[in-house]
């Protein structure tokens, strides 16, 4: 088989010492951005660039891959040491990961999370070498109004997070939906809800509000208690127990898959799969008030799907040319400045040096695991360290990864404001996950929406009249009509106990 | 005694005076640029103009002997990044990439509440003229652009044509072109970028583009998609096969996107002349011809006055336009 | 923790009339279907009924607000305060005086609200996290950091 064949030379040309070595900094320089929060792989890649000038092409965009999932890491350190999501994709892995850290597991947690996402990052690569060609194709398929569709599929599944009170997490969701619709109307282009504040016009940004409700609005809290936060965390044994293992390579699988297949759809960016996979693994479970508690699984699915992910949206990249996020944008970037042309054309005419690119993720995967996976009990350390040269700290990188997202100090206002509204939503036990999901989905679902009107001229019939779109709409139905069907047999019950 | 305590009190305040105006005083062109400079782009990196950005900072910046910071300001498409540049310190340190007609659009749209008017910015220099151009599937079955057209004609507010968003270049050439072809009418959907156009195409959910040779003529070249028209006076040197509208008897089709380098209006005129001078230097290097060759960017050197010149007319064209797409029935 | 959850769903109903009344400036209907104002409007009114919906719930105690208390410990919440005060003047500050003389600054005045004593530590820290940083991060990586007036 041809395929195989390239795959081996792809091989050997990424275990050359010098693509090697691209891979070794790609990740190490991508783990130190994606510590620093709010600096995303995004921006980490961008400023990155110019090193790459020098470099010949293939080298340059194994180092600028090797970032990428380097920084998504990162992410996750900070995610479970200081529930500061490091970079948006990282917000679901501070639900469980920082609680395990709180109980003195975040050796264990980091741990599960290089695991899963090599594991998710080495089975997507596969799945990439194989099945690139029919698998894009197929995702070429969805259109905005599948994009709604699938989106609105994932609002549906808000339920899963809902907790105690399933009116507080619709709630929580409908102020996320209105927070996202700030700024600049995607199709008439009115400012809406932006009393005239230039820095408004693109809405509130994902990341400050998360980083605020998140990360400051934890440091509030540990500054108001801080012996009832972080009095005595005792650094529990670094290896999950067997029972763990065995929820985690579940969740593993599942959160691949997930990860893979959203990759493929452009567009999709990478946080909705790491919300997908997390509550689908909640729904799955047997003890679903686990989740938000410290459940390993609850770190091991969104970490496996985000990795997934990376790769898998590497297939429209490569095959079709067509970036699926901000990021993946800025790595065709590179490739265009290195004077080539991601897309079908690509794979005929420089199949080395997408197949060495592609082996590379392979290498680069397993890099990043040994890298990591040592220094996680030394990150873990870093917990003991008195809290309040803690908190000075996350509120000193908070600061500096707000204002580098878009070099403004608007961004490091919204995450002060945010962080006051998370330390309220916190004390009352409000669900804050809906509302994320919401603020990220809205502006998504607003442009599909819109979009597929004006494709339809205006009819609405174009959700139903589309194969995909109509499957995935009778599915939302489905879990609307189970959710309902559950919380009434719920209420039942509890009526017949109290009687 | 007395005298000593007034010397050390003149001494103190001269001193400080001297320190004051050091550091907020006006820079003449002989000091300038006394530490680094930002280079603000109005789109997330990545995109065509961060690209061409990067390409001519790092060649300028050795002749202007100071770094050059590109910072990225998306949003908005653009109207956050100029919207600051408009409110930037006149002082040489801050310039910005400024594409037209998006910026010329965002001004005369009143929806868009724009906080600056056309005079807010002194043109410097441009540095790529991007052609429009009409693309679609390789396997469409119109085979040219009169085709296009007449089938438009035929089945009104019926075929889907992409922008890559709201008045941008792409918008107006739609106009440009219903206008020129009386009856034809077209469903217009407006997408955000290239990449977004490229999915909906491919996968059959609309029937043609309208975009900028730089983001589709590698794609062109290899066969995967198929150009109409260049709504250009003259055929591109990156696609010279394509067929210019006036070639296809359709003269007034001409749209395009430029971006150039502008700073705050106030900016003094020494500084700007050296600025200039530091621009037009840099994007003469064959260094710099040959990146932008291989980005696939066509270069339009257009300096000072020229610019401005260019700057005036195009605002005017843009606004008959902008009038009659607020105004359209089918939006 | 029931008061709080009232105060919450009040907060929640005044947030939601404001989206409402805003969207209802913007046009609800255009040409081509919902305008700009449709959805939040929409959205406004159906979280305004859920609120209700919530405060009525909470005034017949039917939802379940768990076990734990709504508790604020008095001399926490002032260092909370304190500490966001500082946080909102170095912001205030970043773009004035420079990202290097703000941390100068704040990284002191947390660590002392916090109760550290120790002087030399203090002053470590606070240079470190100002100059320090700013090395690493804008010289060597450059990541944009605010640079004052002064252009430092």
């Amino acid at each position: 088989m041809e395929g195989l064949q390239l795959l081996l030379s792809g091989f050997a040309a990424a275990l050359s010492l010098q693509n090697l070595l691209f891979a070794f900094a790609g990740c190490v320089l991508g783990t130190l951005i994606g510590v620093l929060p709010g600096l995303g792989p995004a921006a980490g890649t961008a400023i990155l660039i110019p090193l790459t000038f020098h470099l010949d092409a293939t080298g340059a965009i194994i180092m600028l891959a090797a970032i990428y999932y380097g920084a998504m890491y990162g992410g996750t350190i900070t995610s479970v040491l200081i529930n500061v999501p490091g970079e948006a994709a990282s917000v679901v892995t501070c639900l469980d990961g920082y609680q395990m850290a709180l109980q003195g597991r975040a050796g264990t947690a980091l741990g599960i999370a290089a695991i899963g996402s090599f594991v998710g990052g080495i089975f997507a690569a596969v799945a990439l070498a194989i099945v690139a060609l029919p698998l894009a194709r197929f995702a070429l398929a969805f259109g905005p109004p599948e994009f709604f569709s699938l989106m609105f599929v994932g609002l549906c599944l808000v339920t899963g997070l809902a907790g105690q009170s399933l009116a507080a997490a619709l709630l929580m969701t409908i102020l996320g939906l209105l927070l996202s619709l700030i700024g600049i109307d995607p199709v008439r282009g009115a400012p809406r809800f932006t009393f005239g504040v230039p820095e408004l016009y693109d809405g509130l940004g994902f990341v400050p509000v998360v980083m605020g409700l998140f990360g400051v609005a934890e440091i509030l809290l540990i500054i108001e208690t801080p012996f009832r936060r972080m009095g005595d965390i005792k650094i529990k044994g670094l290896w999950p127990s067997r029972d763990e293992w065995k929820r985690s390579s579940g969740a593993i699988g599942r959160g691949t898959v997930i990860g893979f297949l959203l990759g493929l759809i452009p567009g999709v960016g990478a946080v909705i799969p790491t919300f997908m996979a997390y509550i689908i693994e909640k729904r799955l479970s047997k003890h679903p008030e686990r989740f938000g508690n410290g459940a390993i699984e609850g770190v091991a699915s969104p970490e496996s799907a985000n990795n997934a992910y990376a790769n898998g949206a590497m297939v429209p990249l490569l095959v079709l040319g067509v970036p699926s996020s901000p990021t993946i944008a800025i790595l065709m970037g590179a490739f265009i400045i290195n004077g080539l042309t991601p897309g079908p054309f690509l794979f005929k005419e420089r199949p080395d040096l997408v197949w060495t690119v592609i082996a590379s993720f392979f290498t680069g995967n397993v890099i990043l695991l040994i890298l990591n996976l040592p220094l996680v009990g030394l990150w873990a350390k870093l917990l003991k360290m008195p809290y309040q040269y803690l908190c000075a700290g996350t509120l000193l990188f908070c600061i500096m990864g707000a204002y580098s997202l878009k070099g403004t100090v608007f961004d490091v206002g919204v995450m002060l404001v945010f962080g006051v509204v998370g330390y309220f939503l916190r004390k009352l036990n409000m669900p804050l996950a809906p509302a994320v999901l919401a603020l990220i989905l809205g502006p998504f679902m607003e442009k599909s929406l819109r979009t597929s009107l004006e494709m339809s001229a205006g009819d609405f019939s174009i959700f139903l009249t589309r194969p995909i779109s109509a499957t995935l709409m009778v599915f939302a139905a489905l879990i609307i009509a189970v959710s309902a069907f559950q919380i009434a047999a719920l209420k039942s019950i509890r009526t017949a106990e109290s009687k | 005694m007395k005298i000593t305590r007034n010397r050390i009190i003149l001494d103190f305040a001269s001193a400080l005076t001297a320190l004051f105006v050091l550091v907020t005083g006006p820079s003449t062109a002989a000091d300038f640029p006394a530490r680094p400079v930002q280079l603000m782009v109005a789109y997330p990196a990545g995109g065509s103009t961060d690209v061409a950005a990067r390409i001519v900072a790092a060649i300028a910046e050795k002749q202007l002997g100071q770094t050059i910071v590109v910072v990225n300001r998306g949003g908005a498409g653009g109207q956050v990044g100029w919207t600051d540049m408009s409110r930037a310190r006149p002082d040489g340190y801050y310039m910005g990439f400024i594409n037209l007609p998006a910026l010329n659009t965002v001004i005369l749209d009143p929806e868009r509440k724009a906080a600056f008017k056309a005079d807010a910015f002194v043109p410097l220099i441009n540095q790529v003229l991007d052609p429009g151009i009409i693309w679609i599937k390789a396997d469409s079955p119109y085979k040219s652009l009169k085709d296009l057209l007449e089938a438009a004609k035929r089945a009104p507010n019926k075929i889907s044509a992409a922008t890559t968003g709201i008045l941008s270049d792409d918008h107006l050439a739609i106009l440009m072109a219903e206008e020129a072809y009386p009856g034809a009418i077209f469903r217009i959907v407006h997408l955000e970028g290239g990449a977004a156009q490229l999915t909906a195409i491919l996968g059959g959910h609309i029937d043609v583009a309208f975009d900028n040779v730089g983001s589709v003529y590698r794609r062109v070249r290899t066969g995967e998609l198929r150009a109409l028209a260049v709504m250009d006076t003259r055929r591109s040197s990156f696609l010279p096969e394509v067929p210019t509208t006036p070639e296809l008897g359709f003269p007034t089709v001409i749209s395009n996107s430029t971006r150039g380098i502008a700073v705050p209006k106030g900016t003094p005129a020494p500084i700007i002349k050296k600025l200039e001078q530091v621009f037009k230097k840099a994007m003469e290097d064959p260094e710099h011809v040959k990146k932008m060759e291989e980005a696939g960017l066509a270069l339009k050197i257009m300096v000072g006055e020229e610019y401005a010149k260019y700057y005036r007319e195009l605002h005017a064209k843009a606004a008959k336009y902008t009038e009659w797409a607020r105004s359209r029935p089918h939006k | 923790m029931k008061r709080g959850w009232q105060a919450a769903a009040v907060t929640l109903l005044a947030t939601f009339a404001f989206f409402i009344f805003e969207s209802w400036q913007l046009s609800l209907r255009d040409t081509l279907g919902p305008g700009p104002g449709f959805f939040p409007f929409w959205l406004g009114v159906l979280g305004a009924v859920l609120a209700v919906f919530l405060l009525t719930q909470l005034h017949l105690n039917r939802v379940d607000l768990g076990t734990e208390a709504l508790v604020f410990d008095r001399a926490g919440v002032r260092n909370a305060v304190l500490v966001l005060v500082g946080l909102i003047v170095a912001t205030a500050l970043l773009d004035v005086i420079g990202f290097r003389l703000s941390m100068l600054l704040l990284i002191p005045y947390l660590l002392l609200v916090l109760g550290v004593r120790n002087w030399v530590t203090v002053g470590i820290c606070a240079v470190a996290g100002s100059f320090g940083v700013y090395y690493v991060f804008f010289d060597l990586l450059k990541v944009p950091l605010p640079a004052g007036i002064f252009g430092f």
